[in-house]
């Protein structure tokens, strides 16, 4: 196998408000590999918004890293300068937004957006960044793109404003693309039209996909391996056949009885209801214990160590790691 | 069994600038006591104003709502104020359908006074009880409840006058996968228990598909196919329901499917046309398209307004 595009080592995120810290990402670790398209699910708050701008060096002000690596290319990213993120950041890894419409210039027509992009990353001039604009939201299947060109974002519904953003990640060619739920609030036949389109353009320009989602039928249809997060810890990493046919992990196998399927009816009885995630960030074992069937004691004191199912399966639980030592 | 509710030609048209938006285009549909209807379609197709028009929180530009053999659209607000117990509604997002300066016991008196039907707090206790909440979140207010106890109160808001007939407008989509299997377990014992029937709004199918008897499904304004769940689901018949099935993701890796792709986005609902308002999308348009489609019954009132409906163009290959 090719050596891993991004390592994420034990990587540690906090939260400090005026009383206590709390890490709202727990000692995660993972690499992804070139040109693969890699899932990552779990539940509102679990924390993956916050794994993908640690890996952008976007996170908001309140909240540090305190631990950890990211490597890219053998270099370490949380100890560059901010001049040195700024060529990576936007060039090698890019990112594309849930809400498509803000990460986009309201002012500023759309066409004259990507240019810009075109214009920073390929030493083109003005004139032939504006065509390669036009060029590139052609590609992305912007209908008419001469005259869209000349829209401003509110003239965009949300499908074509990710187009526009995905048209201005082209620009710039990545090695890593992180997509933070890049089609909640479209509907389902344009997240259709969406994903049919990054995986073209993944498989076309060969960039590493870090998919962020909630929805496992999505993560079935597009992603080769996923890792599932609860509560600032992944819990199990594995390829997308095995999370479905083998799942490890006690939260992978309560989260997937609660999927429902458009294809058959479920029963809707089995589950118990979990807490709200809020609730178990201060624990300083695995933060599933207080609603895991299977707990042990040392789970709610201890950190569960990793344990490899088979290569490329990873699962956090001392229900394995214990016979694994 | 007579029907609890008769849609009949309901249409409802907002002005915007110089355009008139056609938000509901001519729909008719029965629900009968007890049963849950599903209505489902893309955003921005017409579903919240078709349910603010049958509960008459907005005035229809035509048509008539006839519930209990009373139609609602042609009462005054009067008459109108004391019927209300017997229909109302729960929203996607309780944060802003719950008063933030409401404790729960407050947020759950009010209907209940407001029809003269408040008794005591014993009443407020049973209701919690009802929804699975505890009697100690009576006092809270909406920023201490989760999601998930926040749409519980909204829900018992709403049965608290014991209703015939629950509108949910996509109570669930706010909420997290683990919890909204809970949300509707809990939604379909209390429709058992209080015999309720429901319009569930969602364009979520799958939630649909597994809490609805029968299935509306919408596109610009209009219901192009309706029938029961399993009709509907398992052989839908007209191209566009056939189109949104197919883009729905099956979280199950050894199913592989064929994809109906829609050509490019959803119109808008003030460029009506006359015809199937598909036709510029569908990759099956042919010139009948262009002249308005009547349903065709395929038996069991699965009714469909596409031209191919039950052909072999459909249904071989
Ligand atoms: N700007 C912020 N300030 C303080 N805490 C935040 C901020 N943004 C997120 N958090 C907290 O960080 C944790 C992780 O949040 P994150 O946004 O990464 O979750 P997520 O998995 O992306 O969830 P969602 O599916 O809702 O997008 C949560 O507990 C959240 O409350
Ligand atoms: N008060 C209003 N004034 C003008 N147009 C309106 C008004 N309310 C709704 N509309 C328009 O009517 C159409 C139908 O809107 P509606 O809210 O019923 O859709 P919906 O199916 O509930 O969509 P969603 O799934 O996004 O909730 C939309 O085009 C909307 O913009
Ligand atoms: S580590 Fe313990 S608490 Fe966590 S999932 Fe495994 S068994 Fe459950
Ligand atoms: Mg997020
Ligand atoms: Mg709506």
């Amino acid at each position: 196998m090719s050596a891993p595009i991004i390592r994420v080592e034990e990587l540690t995120v906090s939260l400090n408000t005026d009383d206590h810290q709390r890490n709202i990402i727990d000692s995660i670790s993972f690499d992804m590999f070139p040109k693969e398209i890699m899932g990552l699910v779990g539940e509102s708050g679990s924390g993956k918004t916050m794994t993908a701008l640690s890996i952008m060096q976007l996170l908001p002000k309140t909240i540090k890293i305190c631990g950890g690596s990211i490597w890219y290319e053998d270099k370490d990213l949380l100890k560059m300068t901010s001049r040195e993120i700024r060529t990576i950041r936007g060039n090698k890894i890019a990112m594309i937004f849930q809400n498509p419409r803000m990460a986009l210039n309201p002012l500023m027509r759309v066409g004259d957006q990507i240019a810009r992009a075109v214009c920073l990353h390929c030493e083109v001039s003005s004139e032939k960044s504006k065509s390669m604009a036009v060029e590139l939201m052609s590609q992305v299947g912007i209908p008419d793109a001469e005259s869209r060109a000349r829209s401003y974002p509110h003239q965009l519904s949300g499908g074509m404003a990710q187009r526009v953003l995905i048209a201005m990640m082209l620009a710039c060619k990545p090695k890593l693309l992180i997509a933070d739920e890049p089609t909640t609030g479209l509907d389902v036949t344009i997240q259709a039209q969406i994903f049919k389109l990054i995986k073209e353009i993944q498989s076309e320009i060969g960039v590493a996909v870090l998919l962020i989602t909630h929805d496992f039928g999505v993560v079935s249809e597009v992603c080769d391996r996923v890792g599932v997060m609860y509560a600032g810890q992944i819990m199990e990493i594995s390829s997308v056949i095995d999370v479905f046919t083998n799942p490890k992990h006690p939260y992978t196998q309560r989260l997937l009885k609660s999927i429902l399927r458009v294809d058959r009816k479920s029963d809707l009885d089995t589950n118990k209801a979990l807490s709200p995630i809020s609730a178990v960030f201060d624990s300083p074992g695995c933060r599933f214990a207080s609603q895991c069937d299977c707990v042990r004691p040392e789970c709610l004191w201890e950190r569960p160590k990793i344990y490899t199912d088979s290569p490329g399966h990873s699962v956090y639980c001392f229900n394995y790691s214990r016979d694994n030592k | 069994m007579e029907p609890l509710l008769r849609v009949k030609d309901l249409h409802k048209h907002y002005k915007d600038g110089r355009y008139t938006v056609h938000a509901v285009n001519g729909v008719n549909f029965d629900i009968f006591p007890g049963e849950a209807v599903g209505l489902v379609g893309e955003s921005g197709c017409g579903k919240s104003t078709t349910a603010r028009c049958i509960l008459m929180l907005e005035q229809p530009t035509h048509g008539k709502i006839i519930f209990k053999n009373q139609d609602l659209a042609a009462m005054s607000e009067h008459p109108l104020r004391s019927w209300r117990r017997f229909f109302q509604i729960v929203f996607q997002d309780p944060n802003e359908s719950l008063n933030p300066r409401f404790n729960v016991k407050r947020t759950l008196k009010e209907p209940l006074f407001l029809h003269g039907l408040y008794q005591d707090s014993h009443q407020l206790g049973e209701l919690m009880k009802r929804v699975t909440l505890e009697i100690e979140h009576l006092e809270r207010y909406p920023h201490q409840l989760s999601g998930g106890q926040k749409q519980r109160v909204g829900i018992a808001r709403a049965i608290s006058t014991s209703p015939d007939f629950v509108v949910l407008d996509e109570p669930t989509s706010s909420l997290d996968m683990s919890l909204r299997i809970h949300i509707l377990s809990l939604l379909r014992r209390l429709q058992r228990e209080m015999n309720m029937a429901y319009l569930f709004i969602s364009h979520d199918l799958s939630t649909v598909h597994n809490l609805c008897n029968r299935v509306l499904v919408m596109y610009l304004g209009r219901i192009i196919e309706m029938g029961t769940s399993e009709d509907v689901f398992n052989n839908p018949q007209h191209i566009y329901t056939r189109a949104l099935l197919s883009a729905i993701p099956i979280p199950d890796p050894a199913i592989k499917r064929k994809r109906i792709l829609l050509q490019g986005e959803t119109p808008n609902s003030r460029d009506i046309e006359v015809g199937c308002s598909l036709q510029k999308r569908c990759p099956y348009v042919r010139q009948e398209c262009s002249f308005p489609v009547p349903y065709t019954d395929l038996g069991k009132r699965h009714l469909v307004a596409c031209v191919l409906a039950g052909s072999e163009i459909i249904n071989g290959s």
